[in-house]
């Protein structure tokens, strides 16, 4: 441990090889542009104090989808080259990539998705949204909140580090041992795996305590929590998820982690060590973490069906119910992933018929989405497209994981490409189709113009079309018997023009991201004609959309008071419409937090220490726990975190808005 | 919870009781088993049962769970937990348990296979 | 307003503390259930009758509950808004608790000297992350109280500190239940 300074890192570290190559070479183009673009138009001041130290929620949400976009990026690539590997290792052919990298590349693309871009996603939309849908100024814990970010940003640096110094584990995104450890992966690409996502993760807890506090003790007046809107209840669901179950993540992750560095025999397969007690515990958090994911995709689609039929919510109630059902039920099917692992016909059909059950609520909240349609007048925007494409596959995916809840069947299929298109299915038409639609519905209140509706169009046919065209085939082949995960297939199996559709859909499916980054591009030249000057753009029903677009830093000059469900529908046409006046002088100072750039240091320190684990640097380590004490601390006995915005600053701003919009 | 509001049960004699009762409960246990003088099986509910007691009296005496206010989120909070930890650890000990049928461990003997598939001989 | 806002932010920060403290009981759940798996794999090393020094833990645990009390004391005082009265049990509840670990290290350490280390069995393995993350969480604790105690001699009963005395005297109270279940089934279950 002694020997060198720099641990087990050597300069043999550094990847090399052809692919490798145009990823590192990709990555650190984009580095040194952004870099070089701040530079050129001498933005780094603005970028420091308007975005990096923030506390404010809607910057930190934007940075979470910029940085999520990223990740997407990234993970797409992944998907792409195991699509062509697949089509091409036929036979005689061995494809272009080496089953070890084939190998890294799987893993890499799972870690990725899961922790980086669906939890970033997530956490995006929710801090743009929640604090406005409550009618309060911000989260609970603000600058908790920011340290939320910058530690899931430390992880993300550490996945993508992998790939120039070092390599990422070649096992799956979670790492079963004995392979994962030290005996069987001597190289740091399993502890690159713990350490990013147990950083990151260790973010993700944090903003789960922050949004449950938020819900339950920032509404605005008069919102009780059957009046919240339906997204505010998934998102609680969601949180509470997030809170008991990644603990249980932290405490896996740290075991195995304990076997590789200090030798223990928590998993190994010697010494008394019990493997399959890890693939135990990283389910009971693995299968949390879907309903986790798949919660807030709800939640938006519930908003999203409302306010484009133009008709409230149907069965508000049972939607409380079956989203408390859910997140209850999600801690009791867990052993499903683990069938064949042999525990016997007992413990198989107990969580069998518990995973059948907890098809139910989903099942009355699709059913209350299509009634809600009925007799609404139904506007085709983007949005509710995305909610097409939802009902559409979700539901095609939803039966194929009813169908494998039967442990007989599970028997047949698990590990096959049945399954992983079952999870895409979820995930793709539930999880990213839900984050879209988010995205398409909230952006104009984000950014103050709407989106491009044609293109979005044209995305949204080719991500669905696409979609089918990668996925359906997979149906077929782990019906037929191929497994996942496979580099190379003998071409009697008669697979391979299967594999190759895949591949196109793949194709199609890129063809879809360009259609949405062209989208961006487009909307942002031509936002002068599309600015969202009343703040309400598709006569909304909730709170959000009672302030501007975008919303003042302070969100509401005046924090509302409501008296039923969908509030803002009920001030403009209901009992409690309020009558505008534009003499309202009755504003007060309101205190915000300050900028802080003590999340930034300390998820610097918290990866430097992680950065030190990997490679056994025993000086930075210590010095990575003592730099997040001493921040904590710092931080911690600063009593001046606030500043106050007086009300004549409000008055002005508020007047200017106003005006805007009585010139429309 | 509020340090500012009155609750009465944040006394010096809520503290006192609850300390001594936990001595009590602690000892108790302690002796129980320094002792041995019941099967293994009763000691276990007894040392269960006492911590399970020990645990109630901290959380009034010391934590005054149930004086805060409402609506009593804490309550709750805690009462997920609980349901979420009960089912992680007896779920946990039921399936590695079980799985143990197919991978017997080094103590478990042919005996209770046979015993468990009901094997005639 | 400014006022209204901070005693806004008492309840806030002792619900999300609450239901952080809620977290770390799961994390212990997991470590748990883990030992409960474990426990019995010894791999032909010695098991927990053979190596626990039962008077010795029973040492640490009234430590423990005394501390404690003694941070129900630092409340009472702090409630009385009496400083000194509260630095000496602060420091009382400090002495108490160091004690606790150095006789947890010191329990440690002739265990690894016998050849009974972490490394040994996945038994040990399991108990010595399970008691081991105990500690750590009581150093944490520790550190804490230092900074507390510092921090009030300094400033004073300002909002900030009296609210984090509270967080802390919870975040103590819930270490030594934790505690309970460590000793009820680690050490007294395992003499069995």
């Amino acid at each position: 441990m002694l020997a060198n300074i720099f641990g087990k890192l050597t300069l043999k570290a550094v990847q090399h090889g052809p692919i490798i190559a145009v990823a590192q070479l990709t990555m650190l183009l984009g580095v040194l542009s952004a870099i070089g673009l701040l530079f050129y138009l001498k933005r780094w001041k603005w970028l420091w104090k308007e975005w990096l130290t923030s506390l404010d929620p809607k910057k930190i949400g934007v940075m979470y989808i910029v940085v999520a976009v990223g990740m997407l990026l990234r993970g797409t690539t992944d998907a792409a080259m195991m699509r062509a590997q697949q089509s091409m290792s036929v036979g005689t052919s061995n494809g272009f990539l080496t089953s070890d990298h084939f190998q890294q590349i799987f893993t890499a693309h799972g870690t990725i998705m899961i922790f980086f871009v669906a939890m970033g996603l997530m956490f995006g939309l929710l801090n743009l949204v929640v604090p406005l849908m409550l009618g309060s100024r911000d989260v609970a814990f603000p600058f908790m909140n920011s340290t939320s970010f910058w530690l899931y940003v430390g992880g993300a640096v550490l996945i993508n580090l992998s790939l120039v110094l070092g390599q990422i584990g070649a096992t799956g995104w979670l790492a079963y041992p004995p392979l994962s450890e030290l005996a069987y992966s001597p190289g740091v690409g399993v502890d690159y795996w713990i350490w990013s996502i147990q950083i990151a993760g260790i973010g993700s807890l944090l903003s789960g305590i922050n949004f449950i506090v938020t819900i339950l003790k920032m509404r605005c007046k008069g919102m009780d929590l059957m009046k919240m809107p339906i997204f505010l209840w998934t998102v609680l669901g969601s949180m509470s998820l997030v809170a008991f179950a990644f603990p249980i993540l932290t405490a896996t992750l740290a075991m195995l982690s304990l076997d590789r560095t200090l030798g223990m025999h928590f998993f190994t397969s010697d010494s008394g060590g019990n493997a399959m007690m890890y693939v135990n515990l990283i389910w009971a958090w693995g299968h949390p973490e879907v309903y986790i994911l798949i919660l807030p995709a709800f939640g938006i689609f519930s908003e999203v069906v409302a306010t484009f039929s133009q008709k409230r919510l149907f069965g508000y109630k049972s939607m409380v119910w079956a989203t408390a059902g859910i997140t209850v039920l999600s801690f009791t099917v867990w052993l499903h992933h683990f069938f064949t692992m042999g525990a016997g016909p007992n413990i198989n059909a107990f969580f069998g018929i518990m995973t059948m059950v907890i098809a139910v609520p989903t099942g009355v909240k699709v059913f209350n989405w299509l009634f809600t349609m009925n007799h609404g007048r139904v506007h085709f925007n983007t949005p509710l497209l995305w909610f097409f494409g939802f009902i559409a596959t979700f539901t095609l995916g939803g039966v194929a994981g009813v169908l494998m809840s039967v442990p007989a069947i599970d028997f047949q299929v698990h590990n096959s490409l049945f399954l992983v298109a079952h999870f895409h299915t979820m995930i793709i038409g539930g999880v990213v189709f839900g984050y879209f639609a988010g995205i398409a519905y909230w952006f104009p209140k984000v950014f103050g113009f709407k989106l491009n509706e044609q293109l979005g169009r044209y995305a949204f046919w080719c991500w669905t079309i696409g979609f089918l065209t990668a996925f359906v085939p997979l149906y077929i082949l782990g019906m037929m018997g191929a497994t996942r995960r496979l580099d190379h297939y003998d071409a009697s199996m008669g697979w391979q023009s299967l594999f190759i559709v895949a591949g196109v859909g793949v194709l199609i499916i890129g063809l879809g991201i360009a259609f949405q980054v062209l989208q961006m591009i487009v909307s942002i030249k031509q936002r002068k004609s599309n600015l969202d000057i009343t703040g309400d753009p598709w006569n909304g029903r909730t709170l959000e959309w009672s302030t501007s677009s975008p919303a003042p830093f302070y969100n509401f000059a005046i924090l509302p008071e409501v008296h039923d469900r969908d509030a803002f529908w009920d001030m403009k046409y209901g009992s409690s419409k309020s009558t505008k006046s534009t003499n309202y002088t009755n504003y007060t100072d309101i205190s915000l937090p300050k900028n802080s750039s003590a999340g930034i240091f300390i998820a610097t320190f918290a990866s430097l220490f992680a950065f030190s684990m990997v490679w056994h640097i025993f000086w930075l380590g210590i010095l990575g726990i003592v730099g997040v004490l001493v921040c904590l601390i710092i931080r911690l006995s600063d009593d001046e975190t606030e500043y106050i915005v007086s009300a004549e600053t409000i008055a002005k701003n508020e007047s200017i808005n106003l005006s805007k919009k009585a010139t429309h | 919870m509020s340090t500012d509001t009155k609750t009465n049960t944040e006394s010096i004699w809520s503290y006192s009781m609850g300390f001594v009762l936990s001595i009590c409960l602690t000892s108790i246990a302690y002796l129980l088993i320094r002792q041995n003088g019941h099967n293994k099986t009763t000691l276990v509910w007894y040392i269960v049962g006492l911590a399970m007691a020990q645990l109630v009296v901290q959380l009034v005496f010391f934590i005054h769970l149930g004086a805060e206010s409402k609506p009593r989120w804490n309550k709750l909070a805690m009462l997920f937990m609980f349901v979420v930890i009960s089912i992680l650890v007896f779920g946990s000990m039921w399936i590695m348990n079980s799985l143990n049928y197919n991978h017997p461990a080094m103590n478990m003997t042919d005996g209770e296979v046979i015993k468990d598939e009901i094997i005639k001989r | 307003m400014t006022n209204i806002i901070k005693t806004e932010d008492s309840s806030k920060t002792l619900l999300g503390f609450w239901v952080y403290l809620m977290t770390d009981c799961v994390l212990f759940a997991s470590l748990f259930a883990t030992y409960a798996v474990l426990q019995n794999n010894t791999y032909g090393g010695p098991s927990g009758k053979q190596i626990f020094d039962l008077p010795n833990i029973f040492i640490e645990t009234i430590l423990l509950l005394t501390s404690s009390f003694t941070t129900g004391l630092v409340m009472l005082a702090v409630k009385k808004r009496n400083k000194n009265t509260v630095l000496l049990w602060l420091a009382i509840t400090w002495v108490l608790g160091a004690l606790f670990l150095s006789l947890e290290i010191s329990e440690f350490r002739s265990m690894v000297l016998a050849g009974n280390s972490w490394r040994s069995s996945a038994f040990l393995s399991s108990f010595f992350t399970l008691v081991g993350t105990h500690g750590l969480h009581i150093l944490a604790g520790l550190l804490w109280a230092g900074v507390l105690a510092f921090q009030l001699a300094t400033k004073g009963f300002t909002e900030n500190v009296t609210r984090r005395l509270h967080l802390f005297s919870l975040f103590w109270h819930f270490l030594d239940i934790i505690w309970i279940f460590i000793f009820t089934i680690v050490y007294l279950r395992g003499t069995l």
